[in-house]
């Protein structure tokens, strides 16, 4: 599927977008797409965090979601992470 | 007949039905009063122990590039240097930070109440950021590309460390105009304490903000500039008047954009009286600032207290005057009620 991860605010204050093919499988899938309904709990007293907006195309749906830097999944991270690194 | 439900009856009405003889009622009633009780006791606990004053203490955690704070406690005050230069930096410049809000404004740590200071370092992988979160600070290393360590920065550490001032004195609310001055005062103190740090004037300042946190292929000089809102970096939007107000919804409704506007304002009143009385007139501004404070709030207070210093000949006569003509040169001028 194709996804989108859109990085704004944070310290720098300087958006940054990646974009790219993410091939999953099935169960890879499903779990990305129970991620994304999963915010985590944070400090909501957070300053200088990062929002992270990400969408994944699969064929005519597309997937989408928004979270702050205390709200992100660390699984989401950690799947960012291997885009923009391998990106 | 009373059941369970109980719990959630008003106590007047719990202790009628216990008058008309509900047993039920009045254990309930009784159940309550513990409970409260409890709660208080342990409220005290805690209010109590709140005001015993902590030391301030520093603790670099190294994060071993992880998303996970407090991994591996590598530094702690009064230790010698480790092999991590990192944090070694963190731990000198957030004692820098704090001895100067302590020797200037004789505040006790972040909290004035000797709140720990904790940094945690090499946060995550390639991570391009810092940030308090209520608690204590995390630093990424950058992604080496375009930005460098940013526990290394005195500024940058100054700005974080600031935030958790801002947060124990005013708690401004991190969105729009509130949110824009809580950025606003965690980058005025982060350029007076990198000018005290680097022994400056605020003549042979550069006043920005970040610059050594980016590379050479970064394009710009720097996060911000104090100086000359929206010529930091080609991504640098902040404005440095009214007139050019961010009204989107982006960055909590421009909170790190329209910062600009007041960052101008400081600068040029640090060149009309000098960043000392500044410093003070600010610092003693967020003290009297409050949750919901917008601009208009921010410059009524500053004057206020720039008259108060002044009378009591603790910063320039024309402390009033230069602040005033200082807002009205970025669009803000007083509300005449």
């Amino acid at each position: 599927m194709k996804y989108k991860i859109e990085i704004t605010g944070g310290f720098t204050g300087i958006p940054k977008s990646y974009e790219g093919e993410l091939p999953l499988k099935g169960a890879e899938k499903k779990e990305l797409l129970r991620t994304l309904r999963s915010p985590s709990v944070g400090n909501e007293a957070l300053r200088d965090g990062q929002h992270y907006s990400l969408s994944f195309e699969d064929g005519d749906k597309t997937y989408a979601a928004a979270f702050a830097e205390h709200s992100l999944p660390r699984e989401l991270r950690e799947l960012i992470d291997r885009l923009i690194v391998s990106g | 007949m009373c059941t369970a439900k109980c719990h959630i009856v008003p106590p007047h009405i719990l202790e009628e039905l216990a008058k008309r003889g509900s047993l039920s009622c009045k254990r309930t009633l009784n159940d309550t009063g513990r409970i409260r009780e409890r709660r208080q006791n342990a409220l005290n606990y805690l209010l109590s122990r709140a005001q015993e004053a902590g030391e301030g203490k520093r603790f670099v955690y190294d994060c071993k590039t992880q998303y996970e704070q407090r991994v591996a406690l590598v530094r702690q005050e009064g230790e010698d240097p480790v092999a991590d230069e990192a944090a070694n930096k963190a731990y000198d410049t957030s004692g820098f930070v704090r001895d100067y809000f302590r020797n200037t404004f004789g505040l006790n740590s972040i909290d004035d109440n000797g709140l720990d200071i904790i940094s945690n370092i090499h946060y995550g992988v390639a991570y391009n950021n810092a940030y308090w979160d209520g608690d204590e600070m995390t630093y990424g290393d950058g992604d080496g590309r375009e930005f460098t360590n940013f526990a290394g920065a005195i500024d940058v550490v100054a700005h974080e460390l600031a935030h958790g001032v801002t947060q124990f004195l005013a708690n401004l609310e991190y969105q729009s105009q509130p949110g824009a001055l809580n950025e606003h005062f965690s980058d005025v103190f982060g350029t007076v304490v990198k000018q005290k740090y680097l022994g400056q004037d605020v003549s042979e300042a550069d006043w920005l903000i970040g610059d050594s946190v980016v590379t050479e292929a970064f394009p710009g000089v720097a996060i911000r500039s104090m100086k000359a809102p929206g010529t930091a970096n080609d991504f640098d939007t902040q404005p440095d008047h009214m007139d050019n107000y961010y009204n989107g919804t982006a960055d909590n409704q421009g909170v790190h954009i329209n910062s600009g506007i007041p960052n101008k304002a400081f600068y040029l009143s640090c060149m009309e009286i000098g960043i000392d009385d500044c410093a003070l007139i600010w610092f003693e501004t967020l003290r009297a600032l409050w949750r919901t404070a917008n601009f208009n709030d921010m410059l009524e207070t500053l004057v206020n207290t720039a008259q108060s210093l002044a009378d009591e000949s603790r910063v320039a006569e024309n402390a009033v005057e230069a602040v005033t003509a200082s807002f009205a040169q970025v669009g803000l001028t007083r509300t005449v009620v």
